[in-house]
């Protein structure tokens, strides 16, 4: 495995240290690592993520390098010890999410949509979907800051095509 | 607290394909724009939570989703009161499966779980029903006013075949009442044989392959229309059967065309045709077919099988043919065929032989109900 650090700078000036092969998880980073020759010294501007965003980012890539590491260990390893594994990924996510305001989950999809981690994505989404999905639909415009287009009536209009939907 | 900063639309899709179909429906009411995402096949064919095909075995019910990878989930339909919960037979509706349960019909919208029970009419000694493949309703309605409904077929005596008398009635859902298709008019004066039950609603008019004699070589397609009440011939085909193995199965093509699988039980050579244009439910005449895709390679499995020569259930998108048939052993399998390549994948966690099967695409459109129940919600 590769030990090379990178450095990552945040829009709001944070620096923070990185091991390549996590980075890489970004394909963005990837990417730049590819072409652009990164120099060692110099730290990589991300304009869109935040200091506090991007550590969260750092965590989760951190995280996930090390259990794909583990995939290549045990190639071999049996039924039982793959659930058990992903159970503990599974537990390890449900823990990094918990307790995130849905504006930092928010901030965070951004992040991970900007510096294409799929799995991040993945993750965010799914878990902003569960937080919403037993809430009104005027909550759900709050959160998003949706404008309700409809006129009351047409709004009714839709309500009664799907009564039971709305009980 | 409001956000300043708007989600872009596509990260907003990504979320709403994770929530469950019964939220969406709630959520229709949050804006124009969702409203209308739920009503998109893209959206919804790219729900983490979709699938394209239905399969019923003797004891259980699965959905199956074939992007990114196979994946089979069980469904459990549940109408109260109700012996035996296994369809006998599948028809995927535009919206909702029709699913034959011997005494009647279950109206089924499987991602919504919302289910309604149609009662075949009259099931006593006098005539046996078989409530008709389809879903359509009357189009010269305008579209608020949609009134669904759906065909019986009856006759008298045990045997079709020895039936003196056999006629046709329209269900409607609205009120939930059967009435008689008056003799003359719901009998098909010609002789037109139904290729098999398994019609083709669009926009509201039913559509059956039909044909006079089993080896015309060229079968046509016969219509219902729900305004007039009566059946007709509405156009040829670009082909028939010469086996009774052939497979030959119609389906919508893109919203508002057809499109025609045929198979040849000796040659197993697959050509699919679609209609040139969108179809007008008035005009036959106009309707022309251009082949879509022919294969013929090397061991190409029969997609016909089985002592009942059960049909394969398909659909097109883009350019992509997807199948899903059962083998010789009736085990289920999806194949796909995609610029002359062929791939094959068993559904091995479907363990019963033989399952009864069609093409269904999810929709968030409620089952709809009568108008008793209709104003109890109102209440």
């Amino acid at each position: 495995m590769s030990s090379n650090m990178i450095m990552l700078k945040s829009s709001d000036g944070a620096s923070f240290e990185i091991e390549e092969a996590a980075a890489r998880k970004s394909k963005i980073i990837a990417n730049m690592i590819e072409v652009e020759c990164v120099d060692e010294d110099k730290a990589i501007p991300l304009q869109n993520v935040t200091g506090n965003i991007l550590a969260l980012v750092i965590e989760y890539c951190n995280k996930h390098i090390v259990d794909d590491d583990d995939d290549v260990a045990t190639e071999e390893a049996s039924e039982e010890e793959e659930e058990a594994k992903k159970k503990k990924v599974d537990d390890w996510e449900a823990e990094f999410m918990n307790s995130m305001s849905l504006e930092t989950m928010f901030e965070l999809l951004l992040a991970a949509n900007y510096l294409n981690i799929k799995s991040l994505i993945d993750l965010v989404c799914q878990t902003i979907a569960n937080n919403i999905k037993d809430k009104t639909p005027e909550e759900v415009r709050k959160i998003f800051s949706i404008e309700n287009d409809f006129t009351p009536e047409e709004e009714e209009e839709i309500r009664k095509e799907n009564a039971w939907a709305f009980g | 607290m409001a956000h300043e900063e708007k989600l872009p639309r596509e990260l907003i899709e990504e979320i709403l394909s994770r929530v469950p179909p019964e939220t969406l429906v709630r959520f229709r009411t949050v804006s124009k724009q969702w409203n209308a995402l739920f009503d998109d096949k893209t959206f919804i064919n790219n729900h983490k939570m979709t699938f394209r095909f239905i399969l019923a075995t003797k004891s259980k019910i699965y959905s199956v989703n074939i992007d990114p990878e196979i994946v089979v989930r069980e469904l459990i339909l549940d109408i109260p009161g109700l012996k035996s919960q296994i369809p006998k037979l599948l028809f995927g509706s535009n919206e909702f499966l029709l699913c034959h349960m011997g005494e009647g019909a279950a109206v089924w919208n499987p991602w919504l779980k919302q289910t309604r029970w149609v009662k075949a009419d009259d099931v006593n000694q006098q005539h046996i029903m078989q409530i008709d493949g389809t879903i359509g309703y009357d189009n010269n309605r305008r579209v608020e006013e949609t009134v669904y409904k759906t065909l019986g077929f009856c006759w008298k005596g045990l045997n079709l075949t020895e039936s003196e008398e056999s006629w046709w009635k329209i269900y409607d859902f609205a009120s939930n009442t059967w009435k008689d298709l008056i003799k003359n008019t719901g009998q098909r004066k010609d002789n037109y044989t139904l290729h098999s039950t398994n019609g083709v609603s669009l926009n509201g008019t039913l559509y059956w392959i039909s044909f006079l004699d089993m080896t015309d070589p060229f079968y046509c397609l016969s219509k219902f229309d729900f305004s007039r009440e009566t059946f007709s011939i509405f156009c040829a085909l670009p082909c028939g059967r010469n086996h009774r193995g052939d497979a030959l199965v119609l389906r919508v093509f893109r919203g508002d065309r057809f499109s025609l699988l045929r198979q040849c039980h000796v040659t197993r050579k697959i050509e699919v045709w679609v209609t040139k244009n969108k179809i007008n439910h008035e005009d036959g005449d106009d309707v022309g077919w251009m082949i879509f895709m022919t294969l013929s390679i090397p061991n190409l499995p029969r997609l016909q099988t089985g002592r009942s020569y059960s049909h394969p259930s398909y659909f097109i998108d883009d350019k992509r043919l997807v199948i899903c048939s059962c083998d010789e052993t009736g085990r289920a399998w999806i194949y796909v065929v995609e610029e002359n390549k062929f791939t094959k994948m068993q559904i091995d966690s479907v363990v019963d032989p033989w399952p009864v099967h069609c093409t269904y695409s999810p929709s968030l459109v409620s089952v709809p109900r009568c108008q008793s129940e209709e104003a109890e919600l109102q209440v």
